[in-house]
């Protein structure tokens, strides 16, 4: 009972305290009689109403004042925090192996082909330097070389300056990007690796005159190196094997979306390949093309295995979404870019069902970055692969929206590959030629391509034969 | 309260009152009938939030009478059942009133801010039993989560060992509307993994889509942010790839923290949409999850700053995880107490 009365108590208090604050009553006897007395009296109720008045004027104004302190509160933090400069936060730029680029304006990028036999003469050992572990390594950090260095080194007589000079050019080689604008850059570009070891200069000569010749014909840009350049950049750098070459044309292409970031499609074509066509490009081949029977069936594969005996199939659709496929007429119109896709390998059935590495295409967006850097991760790379089309038919096949953006294309649409034997009456006659040999080179392909010619050594020899063949 | 109301306006009161009461004793019949009609249709038409996210135009009905019912913007993620929820072995009575609070208190938060929640189970399947792949189950829930939610953007996973400490807080003011401010990009500022910190290729343009925390072991993934896009799903789906984990399961203990790391080190694709947030914001650990370290106050929860969610990281080891979910839940109360209830000591 006793805690229960102390409150009333102090609820009272409490009262009349609020009600002397607002100058209504200053007695407490009063305060209670307050309500009857002002109701009845005509006086009272006009006093009671000023003071009411007075009091929800009181009220408006402490309203007024704490919703202001409520404003300043809620925004006002928020405005003090914008006006403290927030440290700029770091923001590596982006970059590419090196860590100082050489700008050029020209969209044929490649080495200086003249220093293939002084290359070829000074070895890995000069131009490279070994690391602890018996690897090869470079300093990324070093300057390119200035104006004035290149003078001094091209007027001296010594031996060493030269050698020093040649050097240099290799490795400077590996920094040059393209500057031209948006607006400037080519929207598709060659890739082609070159090895200054294997081939002769003769043969080096002809396959970068042929893609130049072309690029130059049809607005194209090159993307040209050494293979030799990337060897400090592999853990097993003995070029010899076949998968360690291999493995460096995903490496190639990752620099070269790097050199021209502004273009669409990169077409990788290998050393052992010419341009026959130069009338033909990938937009005719490929890309404006428009009759969709005529996609589906005879330039990509919908449905197949993309290595022999694969358990996984490429995509049966080739269509996006956004394509109204369902409205089937002979006038809608297909082509590539209604497909989702971010890169193009072909398939070849000789010697076995596979995919080909030798000529590929790649756009320069976010699937084909992660398909490259993936297959350049170190430790992806060191496993016990056996080709390196064994190692991409695991990304494809693993990954399902990998697979999803690749499409499979007909070998002879972007490579036909060299027959040793063709059959005789195949150029009147395709359907004469047995399913195999489909993809083989005849007159008029667009690009023939000497597979295996360097294990049989009848690169040069061949390289020689065809090159003087190409219509100009 | 005070005016005297008057007579007049009493009885003109009443008589309104009166009519309204004779119109509807008239019309029972057919107000009852409009009831049972509108009961009928509510019952009938499924609600969008029940239906399957596959059946992507609701119908035209569903829609009129549920309103744009969108999905969340932001869903939590509570991967509970750890270990197998009882099956290979007892769960004990404290795993269940951890659980039992711990999804409370993400309910109470998801309410309060209108996000999703949904509590996944960390089953045990075969899928994960070659090549230790047991701790992989978030890399599917998360897939699993993406595939039902396709309109939400961001997914909070979160382990079931954590709280969040200041519910009164919105994501939106804490990270998203500020992700420049907030996130940092680059390892620069704490790296104890080492990471080189400029590889190659990496291209930081774009808004980062996924937001992880670090501590003494590197990253942490018992909570960390990421957002529904297509490269979050092509890093999931590469997350799981089994030509590194092969090599080097046997050396990764961290299992698909480590595999993340990986990539991570190597792959510039994924590194330009990584961020890392402020350990202490989303990940704060209680003292004792790491060692000591120079660095412990980047990681260790602190409730004078407010730290907004703890994470009780392998209390299971060595810890009492009960003891010290009931430390943070006393502590949680003190904080959130309202001021009214101190006053009147409710």
């Amino acid at each position: 009972m006793i805690p229960k009365k102390h409150s009333t108590n102090k609820k009272k208090d409490f009262v009349s305290l609020l009600k002397s604050w607002f100058g209504m009553v200053q007695e407490e006897g009063e305060a209670l009689l307050f309500d009857k007395e002002m109701s009845s009296s005509e006086e009272g109720s006009n006093k009671y109403k000023k003071r009411k008045n007075k009091l929800w004027k009181l009220l408006g104004y402490c309203f007024i004042a704490l919703t202001i302190v409520f404003i300043f509160f809620r925004y006002g933090s928020n405005i003090s925090g914008s006006f403290n400069p927030s440290e700029p936060k770091y923001i590596p730029k982006r970059r590419s192996f090196y860590t100082y680029e050489i700008e050029q304006d020209n969209p044929l990028i490649f080495p200086a082909i003249e220093n293939q036999p002084a290359l070829k003469k000074a070895g890995l050992e000069i131009l490279f330097t070994k690391g602890t572990q018996g690897s090869f390594v470079v300093n990324l950090d070093q300057k390119p070389m200035s104006e004035k260095q290149k003078k001094q080194l091209l007027a001296s007589t010594e031996n060493n300056d030269k050698v020093l000079y040649i050097k240099n050019q290799f490795i400077d080689h590996g920094r040059v990007v393209y500057s031209g604008s948006k607006k400037e850059s080519p929207e598709t570009v060659i890739v082609t690796l070159v090895d200054f070891d294997s081939y002769g200069l003769d043969s080096t000569v002809k396959i970068v005159q042929n893609r130049v010749d072309y690029c130059q014909r049809q607005g194209y840009g090159l993307y040209v190196r050494w293979i030799q350049e990337f060897i400090p950049f592999i853990e097993e750098q003995d070029l010899s094997k076949q998968i360690n070459q291999d493995f460096i044309k995903f490496l190639i292409m990752r620099q070269a979306m790097y050199a021209f970031p502004h273009a669409k499609n990169f077409w990788f074509l290998d050393k052992n390949a010419l341009i026959m066509n130069m009338n033909m490009n990938l937009d005719s081949q490929i890309f404006s093309k428009t009759n969709k029977h005529m996609i589906e069936n005879d330039l990509v594969y919908l449905k197949s295995h993309i290595i022999q005996d694969a358990p996984v199939k490429t995509h049966g659709n080739l269509w996006k979404k956004n394509a109204k496929t369902d409205v089937e007429s002979e006038e809608s119109t297909f082509s590539i870019k209604d497909t989702q896709f971010s890169y193009m390998f072909a398939k070849q059935y000789l010697p076995i069902e596979n995919i080909d590495t030798s000529s590929f295409l790649m756009k320069n967006d976010m699937y084909a970055h992660a398909l490259l850097d993936y297959m350049n991760d170190p430790l992806f790379r060191q496993y016990s692969w056996q080709s390196v089309q064994q190692a991409l038919a695991h990304c494809l096949q693993w990954h399902p929206l990998l697979m999803r953006n690749l499409i499979m294309i007909r070998e002879k649409v972007i490579g036909s590959f060299y027959d040793p034997n063709p059959s005789k009456n195949s150029v009147n006659n395709e359907d004469a030629v047995t399913d195999v040999k489909k993809d083989a080179y005849y007159e008029g392909h667009f690009v023939i391509k000497f597979r295996d010619c360097l294990r049989l050594k009848t690169c040069n020899s061949l390289l020689t034969e065809y090159y003087n063949l190409i219509d100009k | 309260m005070l005016l005297p109301i008057s007579n007049t306006s009493k009885s003109s009161h009443k008589k309104q009152l009166f009519k309204i009461n004779q119109f509807l004793n008239n019309n029972k019949r057919k107000f009852l009938g409009l009831i049972t009609i509108f009961f009928i249709l509510f019952w009938i038409i499924p609600s969008p939030s029940n239906s399957s996210v596959y059946d992507s135009s609701p119908s035209i009905i569903s829609k009129l009478f549920h309103g744009a019912k969108k999905s969340p913007r932001v869903m939590i993620i509570l991967a509970a059942n750890t270990g197998g929820g009882g099956v290979l072995r007892w769960k004990s009575e404290q795993e269940f009133a951890i659980e039992r609070l711990s999804i409370s208190n993400k309910r109470n938060y998801c309410l309060k801010h209108g996000y999703g929640l949904v509590v996944k189970d960390l089953t045990t399947a075969k899928r994960y039993s070659h090549e230790y792949r047991e701790s992989w189950q978030r890399v599917d829930i998360i897939k699993q989560t993406m595939r039902e939610f396709p309109d939400t953007e961001w997914f909070w996973f979160l382990d079931i060992e954590t709280l969040i400490m200041e519910p009164r807080m919105s994501l939106e003011d804490l990270i998203f509307n500020k992700l420049d401010s907030v996130a940092e990009r680059t390892v620069q500022q704490f790296n104890p993994l080492a990471f080189p910190i400029n590889i190659p290729h990496v291209d930081y343009s774009e808004e980062p889509d996924l937001l992880i925390t670090q501590d003494c072991t590197g990253f942490n993934l018992g909570s960390f942010m990421i957002r529904n896009t297509d490269w979050s799903r092509l890093l999931l789906d590469i997350w799981w790839d089994p030509v590194a984990y092969e090599q080097k399961h046997m050396i990764w203990d961290h299992r698909e923290q480590d595999a993340l790391e990986s990539i991570y080190a190597s792959q510039p694709w994924a590194r330009s949409k990584i961020a890392f947030l402020p350990t202490r914001l989303i990940n704060a650990l209680p003292h004792g999850a790491c060692g000591e370290d120079p660095n412990k106050h980047k990681y260790f929860y602190n409730s004078l700053e407010n730290d907004f969610t703890v994470n009780m990281m392998g209390c299971a080891y060595g810890r009492d995880c009960w003891s010290e979910m009931q430390g943070f839940m006393t502590l949680y109360e003190v904080k959130n107490n309202k001021w009214y209830n101190k006053i009147f000591g409710i």
